[in-house]
This record gives C-alpha cells, sequence and structure tokens, in this order.
C-alpha cells in the first residue's frame, strides 16, 4: 500500500455503467470526477476500483475510456484483489478464495455439459469459470450444474446478470466479501479509511452496499435489480443515496450529499479566477493548481474560454522565472515560451475530440516551500491517446498566493508516444 | 543514469540519429555565465572551494586526439571538467573549423558543451548551445576589410586552391597551399595588401592551410576581446589557460595575462616558436598529448583537480555536498560496471545502492517510471555485459541550484554510444538531498529521463 497513513476517504467503485458511462463519447461526467479526484482527494484518499471484468477485459476498457489510475482494483467480480500502479494481486485473498474451492471439479463437471460454452482463454481466471449459455434456458443449467457440482461436494456462486454469460466463483467471493477483507487488512494495519463510499449500478454491486458502515451512492441510471434491493433492504439507511444523475455524475453528487468536501469539480469551476493555492496545506493547494492549469491548456485549445489576455496571463501564472520545460519531444524551452506558444492555438481544437487529464498525481514537500510534483498528463485527439510522465519542481515562496514551477520534465509513456502532427 | 538508458538500447530495437540536435536553449546565451555565477552563490557548501578558469582550447588534436577512437583523453577531461570546473569556469573552444565543420566534429567525438565557441580562426564567437553569435564582434571586424578584392586576387594565383564553400566565411578566406609553395605565396600576398592598404593578415597552419583574415581578428584577439567583456560584465575568472598545437594557436599565447599549454603532439610550426620566445615561463610544453596534456597543465600551474574521475578512488574525500560530483561518479561507476573494471560483489555495487532513497523513482527514458532501487537490481545483472566492447558514455552541461536548505536540483544531458551504433543522448533532471557520509554528501530522491529530439 502506497498510503502511509488512513485514506481520508476510500471510494470503491463499479465501472460499466457506474464509473464509465458507455452512452457518451465525450465522457464528461468521468472526466468531471477525474478531475475533483486529482485535484482534492488524490493526495489522502483511496480509489478502488471494483469490476467483473477480467484482467484482460479491464485493460481494454482502459484504452477505450479516461480511467484514473486507482490505488487497489478489484477484477473478476471480486476474485483478484491488485495493489498499486503495478496491479500486485494480493496472495493473502488468493489463499482465502481457495477455501472450499476446486477449480478442478469445475471444469470436469463442466465438460460433460454441452449446454455450457467456455468464454475465451483470457476470461478464465484462477478463481472465476467464466461460461456462456442461452439466456433463456439459464436459471435452468444453472440449477443442473449447482447440483451436479454439490453432488462432487463443491459448492460454489454462480452468477448470471441477465444475458449470456455465466460465471462460477468460489463460494466465498464476491465484491462485498472482498470489501471486507480490504476493511479488515486496513483495520489490523490501523489504516482504516476515515470514510468509505461504494458506487455501483446493478444487482452484483448490491454486497457493496450491504457491507456495514459504507456510504453508498447508486447512480442515477442504477438498474432494476438493484433498485428492488434497496427498496427491499436500504429505504432506512441514512448512509445510502439514490443519486438522480448518471454515472460518474452520480457519484460526485453522492460526494455533495454526504459533505465529502470539496465536491466541486473543477471543470464545474468558472475559469476567471485566479489560481489561489487556498488555506489548505501545500499538497492539495498545488495538485489543484496542476489540475486547474491543464484544464485551462484544454478549454484555451478548444476555444472554451475567452481568447483574451486576461485568461493567458492565468494560463502564464505558475511559471517561474527562468523556469524550463524539458518536453516530451525530446527538446529543452524556457517554460514561458512553452506557454506562450498556445497563444496563437485557441480553438484549435474547438468541437472536436479532445481531452487532457491528470492521472496518478503525488506531490512531495521536499525542503522548505518547495515541492516535487509528478503526474501522468494524458491527452485524447480524436480516438488517439498519448501520455506524458511529467516530474515538476514547485516553489511557493512568501508573497505570492499560489507556487510557481521551476523545472518541468516529460517523457512519453512507454506505448504512448505522441504522434508529430499534434505537436503540443 | 546512461547505463538505465543503456538498458534502453539492449532491449529495444536501436534509433537512428541522423544528425546532431541543435537545441534551443534560451537559457543559456552571452548572460550564461551570469547565471551560472548565481547558481555558485545559492550553494551552501562555499567550503568546497571552487577553480576559477577560463579554458580556451583548440580542437582538432588538442583537446581532440584523432588518432585515439577510444577518445579516453577527451572523455577523462570531459568527466573532470564537469565534476570540478563546470559549475564556477568558463571553457570556450577556439577552433579554425568553420561552425559547419565543427558541428560535424560533434557528432563525431564526445565533445562538451562549450561556453563560448570561437570557430573559423578567430572570425566568429558564439555564445551557448544555441550557439548565439556576438554581433559586436563581426561589426569590429568589418572596419578595414574588402573580401571580393581577396578573393579577386587569390583567383590569379595558380598554385593557390580554396577549400570547400563551408569554409568560406564573411571574415575569412581559406585556401590550401602546399608547403613549398606558401612562403612565396604569403609574400605576395601582404605585398598585395600593403598596396590596397587592407587590412587582412595571413595564417599558415597545420602545413596546408591558409587563411585570409581581417587584421583585427584571430584567435588571440578573440581571446582578448573575450577576456575583456568578461572583466566588464563581471564574469571574469582568475586564471586563463590557453591550450593549441598548431601555428594558428600562437596568437593565443601571446595573449596577456594567460598561462598556456602545448600539447605533446603539436606541429613544428608552434614548437619552433615556442623554443623560439625568450619569455616562456607562463607556458607548459607538455609531455602527454591532446586532452591528457591539458589535464597536465591544469596541474602544472596548480589551477584546480588534475585527477581524473575515473582515477579518484570511491567518491570525493571530504564528503562535502555535490550532486554535481555525484552525477559524474554515477557514470563513471555504470560505465565500469558494465565494462566488468569493478568486482561483481555486493560490496561494490553499494557504492550506487547506498546513496539511493528508499521511495526514490526514476522516469526512464522509454517511458516508464519504476522504483530505482528495485529496478537498479537489473544493472546488477549487467556486470561485464560490455565487457571488451567499445561503449562511450558521457555526461555534459550539469547544472545544479539549491531549491532549499541540503536540497537540490540538477540537470544535465547524457550521451551514450556503444560501438558501430549511432550516439544517443538524454536530458536528465534529478533532486538531491544532503546525506552525511555519502561519498559526495547527498543521496538520489528523483531521476527524471527523456530522449533527445533525433533531428
Amino acid at each position: 500500500m502506497n498510503l502511509s497513513s488512513s485514506p481520508r476517504l476510500m471510494i470503491v467503485s463499479d465501472l460499466d455503467h457506474t464509473m464509465v458511462d458507455h452512452h457518451d463519447p465525450e465522457n464528461k461526467s468521468l472526466l468531471r470526477f477525474n478531475a475533483l479526484w486529482a485535484a482534492e482527494f488524490s493526495h489522502d484518499s483511496l480509489l478502488v476500483f471494483s469490476t467483473g471484468r477480467s484482467p484482460t477485459l479491464y485493460k481494454e476498457l482502459r484504452r477505450e475510456k479516461p480511467l484514473l489510475t486507482p490505488g487497489i482494483t478489484i477484477l473478476s467480480v471480486g476474485t483478484e484483489i491488485m495493489y498499486g500502479d503495478s496491479m500486485i494481486p494480493d496472495s493473502g485473498w488468493e489463499q482465502e478464495l481457495d477455501k472450499g474451492w476446486d477449480r478442478s471439479i469445475v471444469m470436469e463437471v463442466a465438460s460433460e455439459m454441452p449446454q455450457l460454452t467456455f468464454q475465451s482463454a483470457t476470461e478464465q481466471r484462477p478463481h472465476k469459470v467464466s461460461f456462456s449459455v442461452d439466456r433463456g434456458q439459464a436459471p435452468e443449467i444453472m440449477k443442473i450444474l449447482d447440483d451436479r457440482l454439490k453432488a462432487r461436494g463443491l459448492e460454489v456462486k454462480l452468477i448470471h446478470s441477465g444475458g449470456q454469460d455465466l460465471d462460477v466463483l468460489p463460494i466465498g467471493a464476491s465484491k462485498g466479501h472482498a470489501l471486507s477483507y480490504l476493511l479488515k487488512k486496513f483495520e489490523a494495519e490501523g489504516k482504516s479509511p476515515l470514510q468509505t463510499m461504494v458506487c455501483g449500478d446493478s444487482g452484483n454491486d448490491a454486497e457493496l452496499f450491504a457491507v456495514p458502515g459504507v456510504y453508498g451512492s447508486m447512480v442515477g441510471n442504477a438498474m432494476e435489480e438493484l433498485i428492488n434491493w434497496y427498496n427491499e433492504n436500504a429505504r432506512d439507511n441514512q448512509k445510502i443515496f439514490r443519486a438522480t444523475e448518471t454515472c460518474a455524475s452520480g457519484i460526485i453528487q453522492g460526494l455533495q450529499h454526504f459533505g465529502i468536501d470539496p465536491c466541486v469539480s473543477p471543470r464545474d469551476l468558472e475559469m476567471d479566477g485566479d489560481f489561489v493555492a487556498g488555506d489548505k496545506d501545500g499538497h492539495q493547494a498545488i495538485a489543484r493548481e496542476i489540475v486547474l492549469h491543464q484544464l485551462l491548456c484544454e478549454k484555451w485549445l478548444k476555444g472554451e474560454v475567452e481568447c483574451n489576455d486576461h485568461v493567458f496571463e492565468i494560463l502564464k501564472a505558475p511559471v517561474a522565472p527562468h523556469s524550463t520545460l524539458i518536453g516530451a519531444w525530446g527538446v529543452d524551452i524556457q517554460l514561458a515560451n512553452a506557454i506562450e506558444m498556445l497563444r496563437p492555438l485557441h480553438g484549435l481544437h474547438k468541437d472536436k475530440r479532445f481531452w487532457i487529464w491528470v492521472d496518478r498525481i503525488r506531490v512531495t514537500n521536499i525542503g522548505k516551500d518547495t515541492w516535487l510534483a509528478k503526474f501522468d498528463k494524458w491527452q485524447h485527439y480524436d480516438g488517439e491517446l498519448n501520455c506524458r510522465i511529467t516530474t515538476a519542481v514547485f516553489q511557493s515562496p512568501e508573497g505570492k498566493p499560489y507556487a510557481t514551477a521551476i523545472q518541468i520534465q516529460e517523457t512519453w509513456k512507454e506505448g504512448y508516444a505522441g504522434k508529430p502532427m499534434l505537436k503540443i | 543514469m546512461a547505463v538505465a538508458a543503456l538498458g534502453a538500447s539492449l532491449w529495444l530495437p536501436p534509433q537512428e540519429f541522423s544528425s546532431f540536435p541543435l537545441w534551443i536553449d534560451r537559457r543559456r546565451g552571452p548572460c550564461f555565465p551570469r547565471i551560472r555565477a548565481l547558481a555558485a552563490r545559492k550553494n551552501a557548501n562555499a567550503a568546497v572551494s571552487s577553480p576559477s578558469v577560463m579554458l580556451v582550447s583548440d580542437l582538432d588534436f588538442t583537446m581532440v586526439d584523432h588518432k585515439d577512437q577510444t577518445h579516453s583523453s577527451l572523455l577523462d577531461f570531459a568527466s573532470l571538467w564537469e565534476a570540478e570546473y563546470s559549475r564556477d569556469c568558463h571553457l570556450v573552444f577556439s577552433s579554425g573549423r568553420s561552425p559547419e565543420k565543427y558541428l560535424d566534429l560533434r557528432r563525431q567525438v564526445p565533445l562538451l558543451t562549450p561556453d563560448t565557441i570561437i570557430c573559423s580562426v578567430g572570425t566568429e564567437i558564439r555564445y551557448g548551445p544555441s550557439m548565439t553569435p556576438d554581433n559586436g564582434w563581426e561589426e569590429h571586424l568589418d572596419e578595414g576589410w574588402n573580401r571580393e578584392i581577396i578573393v579577386e586576387e587569390a583567383k590569379k594565383i595558380a598554385t593557390l586552391h580554396f577549400q570547400e564553400d563551408s569554409e568560406q566565411r564573411p571574415h575569412k578566406v581559406s585556401f590550401k597551399v602546399e608547403k613549398k609553395d606558401a612562403e612565396e605565396i604569403i609574400r605576395r600576398f601582404s605585398k598585395k595588401f600593403k598596396e590596397l592598404k587592407l587590412d587582412a593578415k595571413l595564417i599558415y597552419s597545420g602545413g596546408i592551410d591558409l587563411d585570409v583574415l581581417p587584421q583585427r581578428a584571430g584567435k588571440g584577439e578573440a581571446l582578448a576581446y573575450l577576456m575583456k567583456k568578461a572583466n566588464s560584465e563581471g564574469w571574469a575568472k582568475e586564471r586563463v589557460l590557453v591550450c593549441g598545437d598548431s601555428g594558428n594557436d600562437v596568437e593565443l599565447f601571446t595573449v596577456k595575462g594567460v598561462n598556456g599549454v602545448i600539447v605533446g603532439n603539436a606541429f613544428d610550426e608552434l614548437v619552433k616558436w615556442y623554443s623560439s620566445q625568450s619569455s616562456k615561463d607562463h607556458i607548459h610544453f607538455a609531455s602527454n598529448r591532446c586532452a591528457g596534456g591539458i589535464i597536465e597543465a591544469l596541474k602544472f600551474f596548480d589551477m584546480g583537480p588534475a585527477l581524473p574521475p575515473r582515477e579518484r578512488p570511491g567518491g570525493n574525500s571530504n564528503g562535502a555536498a555535490s550532486p554535481r560530483r555525484e552525477i559524474v561518479d554515477f557514470y563513471i561507476f555504470f560505465d565500469k560496471w558494465v565494462k566488468g573494471d569493478i568486482p561483481n560483489t555486493d560490496e561494490a555495487f553499494q557504492r550506487l545502492t547506498s546513496v539511493i532513497a528508499e521511495d526514490a523513482r526514476m522516469v526512464y527514458p522509454w517511458g516508464e517510471e519504476l522504483n530505482l532501487l528495485q529496478s537498479l537490481a537489473v544493472v546488477r545483472g549487467q556486470h561485464g555485459a560490455f565487457q571488451g566492447k567499445e561503449l562511450r558514455t558521457w555526461v555534459d552541461s550539469i547544472q545544479e541550484q539549491e531549491l532549499a536548505p541540503g536540497v537540490y536540483l540538477a540537470t544535465w544531458q547524457s550521451w551514450e554510444q556503444p560501438s558501430g551504433e549511432n550516439r544517443k543522448g538524454y536530458y536528465a533532471t534529478a533532486v538531491f538531498k544532503d546525506k552525511k557520509g555519502a561519498p559526495n554528501g547527498v543521496e538520489w530522491l528523483r531521476v527524471h529521463q527523456t530522449p533527445q529530439k533525433q533531428k
């Protein structure tokens, strides 16, 4: 775990139709959430994704949608818990799941049932066996499978979310159990999150909401099964909120509802204010400054802010004199000049599918009034993605309300180098 | 780190670097020496006594030994200069080469980026990596100069052959003349200049090159101009060392107040001149060739440290905080490690691991960010990978500043060139913190590398 103390907030969110809105090609609500998280929560809170997707399908989703990098990833319907950027598996959880689980028995029984078609190899995981079935016959098939497995002495959990997919998991596996396991682990380490908020939209998220003590935000587009569960079990639970807005906007609504501040996304702010460090501590102020600055660049390029000197001065504000930028393209220029290059580019990407977001932002105080920040700067342009791993040194000298960057260096993230035509 | 970047060349297909990258580094214009001086004042370690030297060196067969393809003494000079002199000193290359030929040379051999380049036999003065010209010098040379007349006259002489176009510059007309014809031609030209009241002079060097320049031009005159400028702008150094090997370097040795070194492999014409001089206490005739002779002179004249970092036993003795030395030592360590020049033991490798903060991370030039200590395990396994193979690595343009007490920011460029391949350059930035007992008084907190743009 990379947190040195208790997270102020832990969000545990489902992905499809919760964090991710598959009906919005502009990803507006997801980008709003990303900006809010990066600016206000990244330094002291923990983001957890909990999805039914296998690692392969999860990576696929990451290529399609602007997802942040979570601190913990729970995949394959709660059967795989992974930590950090490098996604290190939790072997303790694997051992838990091994109890009373015998994958080979499942394989043997399934091979005798022609109604079950194995899904592709990427969907077969150590604690998950996945099939495709005829939708209409699913309940019947599940009963047969369950009986036969029981006859072999194996109790399993069968998950069928209404479509063709049928998952067979260890009896102890679920999103809810995985979360409980995590919470117990945090408690043992003395690092329980001060608040935990879960977010979901469908049946298999119900278990998340059922974990004792958590806050919950049901997104506005929640499915019937979840709503039914809510009506039957959680109506009087003050800690569970039924959002009206869809997907990630519903998550933000939940934060607002529960008063988990700050809960206004930078994307919802007017861009005519000055950068103000505020009276919060330096980490947060600098993270916010970085997010706001990238956002302003995006809006400038899309022509969504006024094309005038006043706005451009805001873009130039966090630049210290003589500061340098070593750009991902491999050139070394004055930072002030790099920003100046944006001036004639106002509206360059007007009405285009273009957005910028910041991920994995970490700010460290390395000395008096001196900060080391690192983050990934992602850009999407019309289906093309690029990412710069960025290191920035900031100083917040006396008398200035905001910190200024004295040195920035970028390197293209492996596999995500920019294409020459998009020289920004 | 060089080898971290080396890791790139070992695991990824080598990239084509078609030509030398010209940086658009505006922070290093003519005002650069002043910015460096500021950085020096900011450095809390005033206790680390710092040399104050302007080193002015010819290139071909002085700084650069074309007979040594490994360029070992040049690399020794580079690491010594970067570690011990680059903070407060001023490096000047003074060459007969035109800017184009100078850039050619840069592509071929491991040269540092000088603070000033005096090229085209002292007719052009340029500053910084962006090679900003000194317009004042050009105006100064315009007086009494007439290029057309010289070209006209030259065309009449059969034994005079024009050098190629790149060598013809605004204040330089250049020819090739056989030794046997040289004296006659020089006499003929001198007569013509007197007739036409032309303020020009002739320089014959290397036994073949004849340059015609304005009287006011020349390596010596350009140096005198530079020194005067340094004085008036407040960045003059306490000592000046000039280094040369041939005829057109004579003028350097006659500038007032300088010390000079004639490298061991100097041409006859310079050696003859030296012998004929009555006052030559300020000049050292080195026994070593080229850059080895320059290092020899630094020691002879007691201008500063003269032991190349490669030869220093494990780190700086007084352990005062010096990110600059640490950077140079780090690359040398890698170089020795992959060549198997250091024993493959945990103790030896500790030189690296003991100066890296536990949570330090590095952004590698191929686009991965990893925990530095953990990723060094790969380097551990590369011991001797380049044994007996040629590999050149060097660092250039180290700049450091103290951000807060005991916290330092350094930037530099590194280069690596495995034998037979094109060189690769990298920009690097690192953050250091004081660490008591560390060889150079600091530990690494974070490093970020970016490959330089191919042009």
